[in-house]
C-alpha cells in the first residue's frame, strides 16, 4: 500500500500518446486533403526514407550535428566553469550577471543577425548554440552550488577531505541534478537556435539550408521530413548526453 | 596537547551564547559535555572544530589535520555506500587507509605505505561489522535506516585515525543493543585519543566513562552567561 501511495508519476513520453498524436495528424491531413497545407505522417516518413538514400542527407546531418553539438559542449564547459568561478569569487559573479541576463533576454533572431556580421555562416550555429546554452547552464550550476548541503561541506572541512575527493564524491553528485536539468532545457533550445541560425545564414550542406530550400519551393514533404530528422537527432543527442553524464558520475564515484 | 579555550565569546544577534568562557579538555581523554538544550554545547563543538568563528577569545590545541566528528545530523553522502563514505575520509595518518604506526588498537594490522584499495575496504568492513553493518556495507546509504546511518557516521569518525574526535549526540536514535555495541566500539578505539561527546543521557555517560563537564547558566543570574562545572571522573 505504502509503495502505491508514494509512487511518482512517470513523466517520460508514452507510446500510446505518440500513436494518438500521429493518428490525429493523419486524420487532419486526410480531412484537409491538400499536401501543400499539411503533409500526412505517412507521406513525410516516406519522403524521409527517400531522402535517406540521397548522398547529401547524411552529410547535412553530420554538418549540423557537429556544429550544434560543439556549441552545446562549449556552452556546457564554459557554463560550469564560469559558475564555479562565480561561486568562488563574488566579483566574477557580479561581472557576469549583466552578460548572462542580456544573453537570456535578447531574441535569438537578433543574435543571429548580429553575429552574421562577425562570424562566417558556416560556423554561426556553433556560436549561437553556445550562446543559448551558456546562461542556462551557468544559472543552473550556480544555483546547484548555492544549494549544496552545508552539513556535507562542514564534514569535508572537519575531516580534511582533499579537494579532488570533495569534487568527485561530494560536490559533483549534489550539483549534477542542476546541471542535468540545465542540459535538458538548453539542449532543446540549442537545436532550435542552431537550426534557425542555419536557416538565416544558409551555410551550404546544412540542415538549415535544406529547410530554407523547402520553404522557397514550398516543398512540404521535404520540410516535414527534415523536421522529423531535427526532432529525432535532438532527442537522441539529449538522451546520449544525459546518459553520458550519469555514467560519468557513476564512474567517478565507483573508481 | 590539551585543548585550551580562553575568553571565548560568541553571540548570534542579541543572543549571547558565550561570554568570556574558559574551558580545558585534557589530551588523550574522554570528555562528556552535558547540559540543558540550547545552553551552547553544539556551538562549543563547532567553535572547537573551527566551523564557527568566535567573536573573541582563543582556541588552542586542536590539530585541524587530525579531527573527526559525528555531527547532530549524519552528514553522509547518501548516494555512496557506507564503505565509500568511510573511505572518503580515510586520508589521515593512522586511518584504516594509511600506513604508519597509529593503526587503531585491535583493528587493522600495520599496513604498508601504499595500501591497496582492497585492503582498505577489508579494514573498513571490519569496522562496519563491529557495529552490525556488515550486510549493509555495499548498499547505497540512502537505503539505510536512520539508526544504520548513525552507525556509519560513528564508524567514519572512529576509522579515520583522527587524534581528536567530536561527537554531538552520537547515539541518538539507536536502540539499546546497538547503542551499547557502538559505545563499546567507541570506547575501544578512543584509547589515547581526545574524545569530546555531547549527550543528554546519564546512561551513555556512565558507559563511555571519562571526565564529565556540565554546562549550565551562570549562578549570578545572568541567563546568557554559561559556565562549565568540571565534575568527577566517571570510570
Amino acid at each position: 500500500m505504502e509503495e502505491k501511495r508514494t509512487r511518482q508519476p512517470r513523466h517520460g513520453i508514452r507510446l500510446w500518446a505518440v500513436v494518438f498524436w500521429l493518428a490525429l495528424w493523419q486524420v487532419a491531413a486526410m480531412c484537409i486533403k491538400q499536401e501543400i497545407l499539411l503533409v500526412s505522417p505517412v507521406l513525410a516518413v516516406g519522403r524521409l526514407a527517400q531522402l535517406a538514400l540521397t548522398p547529401g542527407f547524411w552529410g547535412s546531418i553530420g554538418f549540423s550535428l557537429l556544429r550544434i553539438a560543439s556549441g552545446f559542449l562549449l556552452g556546457l564547459g564554459f557554463g560550469v566553469g564560469l559558475a564555479v568561478c562565480s561561486a568562488l569569487w563574488v566579483r566574477v559573479r557580479e561581472l557576469l550577471a549583466p552578460f548572462m541576463q542580456t544573453a537570456k533576454s535578447i531574441p535569438v533572431a537578433s543574435f543571429i543577425i548580429l553575429c552574421l556580421v562577425w562570424i562566417s555562416s558556416r560556423n554561426l550555429s556553433v556560436f549561437i548554440a553556445f550562446l543559448m546554452v551558456l546562461p542556462v547552464i551557468y544559472t543552473n550550476t550556480l544555483e546547484g552550488i548555492g544549494n549544496m548541503d552545508k552539513g556535507l561541506q562542514d564534514m569535508a572541512r572537519v575531516f580534511g577531505v582533499p579537494a579532488a575527493r570533495r569534487v568527485a564524491y561530494i560536490y559533483t553528485s549534489q550539483v549534477m541534478p542542476y546541471i542535468k536539468s540545465g542540459c535538458k532545457i538548453s539542449l532543446g533550445i540549442c537545436w532550435k537556435a542552431g537550426i534557425a541560425a542555419e536557416v538565416i545564414g544558409i551555410p551550404s550542406g546544412s540542415i538549415g539550408e535544406k529547410l530554407y530550400q523547402s520553404k522557397i519551393f514550398l516543398d512540404m514533404p521535404d520540410l516535414f521530413a527534415w523536421t522529423i530528422v531535427i526532432v529525432t537527432i535532438s532527442v537522441l543527442f539529449e538522451k546520449l548526453v544525459l546518459r553520458l553524464m550519469e555514467w560519468g558520475v557513476y564512474a567517478m564515484e565507483h573508481r | 596537547m590539551d585543548i585550551k579555550v580562553r575568553g571565548l565569546c560568541k553571540s548570534y544577534g542579541d543572543l549571547t551564547v558565550f561570554d568570556h568562557g574558559d574551558f580545558d579538555f585534557a589530551c588523550g581523554q574522554t570528555h562528556i559535555l552535558m547540559g540543558e538544550s540550547g545552553c551552547g554545547k553544539t556551538t562549543l563543538l563547532r567553535l572547537l572544530m573551527g566551523l564557527e568563528k568566535p567573536d573573541g577569545g582563543t582556541v588552542e590545541g586542536v590539530d585541524p589535520g587530525s579531527m573527526a566528528a559525528v555531527f547532530q545530523e549524519d552528514c553522509l553522502c547518501l548516494n555512496l555506500t557506507p564503505v565509500t563514505n568511510v573511505a572518503l575520509v580515510c586520508t589521515m595518518q593512522g586511518s584504516v587507509g594509511a600506513g604508519g604506526g597509529k593503526t587503531p588498537p585491535g583493528m587493522a594490522l600495520p599496513l604498508p605505505h601504499r595500501v591497496r584499495k582492497r585492503d582498505m575496504r577489508r579494514n573498513i568492513m571490519d569496522h562496519l561489522e563491529r557495529v552490525g553493518l556488515g550486510e549493509a556495507a555495499f548498499r547505497p546509504t540512502r537505503e539505510l535506516s536512520g539508526g544504520m546511518r548513525r552507525r556509519v557516521a560513528i564508524v567514519r569518525a572512529m576509522a579515520c585515525g583522527a587524534d581528536t574526535i567530536f561527537m554531538d549526540e552520537p547515539f541518538k536514535g539507536l536502540d539499546e543493543k546497538n547503542r551499547d555495541e557502538c559505545i563499546a566500539y567507541v570506547r575501544d578505539l578512543s584509547a589515547g585519543k581526545t574524545l569530546i561527546v555531547v549527550t543528554h543521557s546519564p546512561e551513555e555517560c556512565e558507559l563511555l566513562g571519562g571526565q564529565l563537564h556540565h554546562m549550565e547558566a551562570s549562578p549570578h543570574g545572568q541567563d546568557d552567561r554559561k559556565q562549565v562545572t568540571q565534575g568527577a571522573r566517571i570510570i
